[in-house]
């Protein structure tokens, strides 16, 4: 599935449809170059599951952590790891459960990450600020996500 | 060891520092000990994490041994043990916080976790009797950008944070792009001293009017997209130029942001803090604007505005007089907040 964004906030505004369409144990996947919204997307994925605050960017901490109603949300950035091995040093696997995970930079370590999986990548179109974001996984989502982001519109 | 000296040992593992250091009563350093992993981590671009904790777990005890040395002080002479507990790296953080407890335990002198935000303001204490709260502080480095009323020792209001990138990430990014290396901060500071900081007019976020809060990314993604364009129309750019543009327009906000806030407080002193604070461009125009408004300004010295020892042991000295000790089942929070 395909969405075309020609802002950061539009680009927010998917990433609210799709926090809203996520159910528990979810992994969300998320790649494109550097500058392209990955954090910009996360952001809003994070305020359509519910969080308040402020959301910034993962880099320094390789994850941040957020709660909503007892679920916990775990937004990763694993730009910095070097081997698979480091991720599971610093527990990734105990993050998974019963959470929903965002992952930028997931293309890293893809082959490692299994399970009820969100693939995303954002492409830069020739525009300054013009963006392709492709969305693969779960029918039933994609489709939720394509109601709820028609539903501002 | 007179009667009103307190030494305080400081150890601080958060991220690719692993530092001890030994202070006596909140600002005379008697030794800090800094072992940077900076040269282990450069052909990554950034600090890997597993390389990192790795590296603090063989130099911890070497560096302690080393701080009780220059200090000419026994492990007993220390009245408590101050470490570093959040935010940071989990691994990195779990060494220091680790070899601390049992340091502490072992000599049977109280345990204070330190958050890393207030180590960084509390090395403006250090070696400087006239700066005493109240003051406004930036709090800028690779993990953090926080603009922070300090009412009293301990007693901190957060006026305003990054909403995205921290101000060092941005300049991390932008220097790995631009081919300057690990890490961005003292690379673009140099190479811009010899490039034109109006070439190019990159996007000041002042975000809404009353706002002490900052947002970078657009910032990065402006010049991101600058570079593309260039690249794609086939055009030469000066890589001096766009480093001095950059670094300008994400001073002019952290300054003038900075010095507004002393404006509205009402406070007479403005510090910096964090390893941003190293900047010379950042300390020579919130410089003027101090003076223009009859602030003064004050900063650490460049080796403990980045991570140190010696800042943990400060911010654990008023932690100590006040008896606020933790307790030895504190564990390490990678999210802890300010």
């Amino acid at each position: 599935m395909k969405f075309e964004s020609n802002s950061p906030e539009q680009t927010g505004k998917l990433g609210i449809a799709i926090g809203k369409s996520l159910v528990k144990g979810m992994v969300v996947c998320l790649d494109g170059e550097m500058g392209g919204g990955k954090t910009a997307l996360s952001q809003g994925i994070l305020r359509g599951l519910g969080v308040e605050g402020y959301i910034t960017s993962p880099t320094y901490n390789i994850v941040n952590e957020y709660e909503k109603d007892g679920i916990m949300f775990y937004h990763f950035d694993v730009y910095r790891l070097e081997s698979v091995e480091e991720l599971y040093d610093i527990g990734f696997e105990e993050y998974l459960e019963d959470s929903i995970v965002i992952i930028e930079w997931a293309e890293k370590f893809r082959d490692h990450i299994n399970g009820n999986i969100l693939d995303i990548f954002i492409e830069k179109t020739g525009e300054i600020n013009g963006r392709i974001i492709i969305l693969r996984g779960d029918q039933e989502i994609l489709r939720k996500i394509k109601e709820d982001s028609q539903q501002g519109e | 060891m007179g009667e009103n000296s307190n030494f305080i040992l400081g150890i601080e593992t958060s991220c690719d520092e692993t530092s001890v250091s030994i202070v006596r009563n909140g600002r005379e350093v008697i030794s800090n000990i800094i072992y940077s992993q900076i040269a282990i981590h450069q052909p990554y671009g950034g600090v890997v994490p597993e390389i990192a904790s790795r590296n603090h777990i063989k130099k911890i005890s070497a560096i302690t041994d080393q701080a009780f040395l220059e200090a000419g002080l026994k492990y007993h002479d220390v009245d408590a043990v101050a470490v570093t507990y959040g935010p940071g790296l989990i691994g990195s953080l779990l060494v220091g916080l680790s070899f601390a407890k049992s340091f502490a335990y072992g000599i049977g002198k109280p345990l204070m976790g330190v958050n890393h935000i207030d180590a960084h303001i509390c090395a403006n204490y250090i070696g400087n009797e006239e700066v005493k709260p109240p003051f406004v502080t930036l709090v800028a480095s690779g993990g953090h950008s926080h603009l922070i009323l300090v009412e009293d020792y301990n007693r901190y209001k957060v006026l305003g944070q990054t909403r995205d990138d921290a101000a060092g990430e941005a300049f991390d990014k932008i220097a790995r792009t631009l081919g300057l290396g690990y890490p961005g901060g003292p690379a673009i500071d140099k190479i811009a001293l010899t490039g034109n900081p109006e070439a190019i007019n990159f996007p000041r976020s002042y975000l809404e009017e009353n706002s002490y809060d900052f947002s970078f990314s657009g910032l990065k993604s402006a010049v991101l997209n600058y570079l593309n364009s260039m690249h794609m129309k086939n055009l030469e750019y000066k890589v001096e130029d766009v480093a001095a543009s950059f670094q300008m327009a994400v001073v002019e906000v952290l300054a003038s942001k900075t010095v507004r806030a002393a404006v509205e407080y009402g406070t007479d002193l403005v510090c910096l803090s964090g390893g941003v604070a190293c900047n010379s461009l950042l300390r020579k125009i919130t410089g003027e604007l101090c003076t223009k408004n009859g602030i003064a300004l004050s900063y650490p010295s460049l080796e403990l505005c980045t991570d140190n020892g010696a800042m943990v042991a400060c911010a654990g000295y008023y932690k100590f007089i006040n008896k606020e000790f933790s307790s030895f089942d504190i564990t390490a929070k990678p999210n802890l907040k300010i």
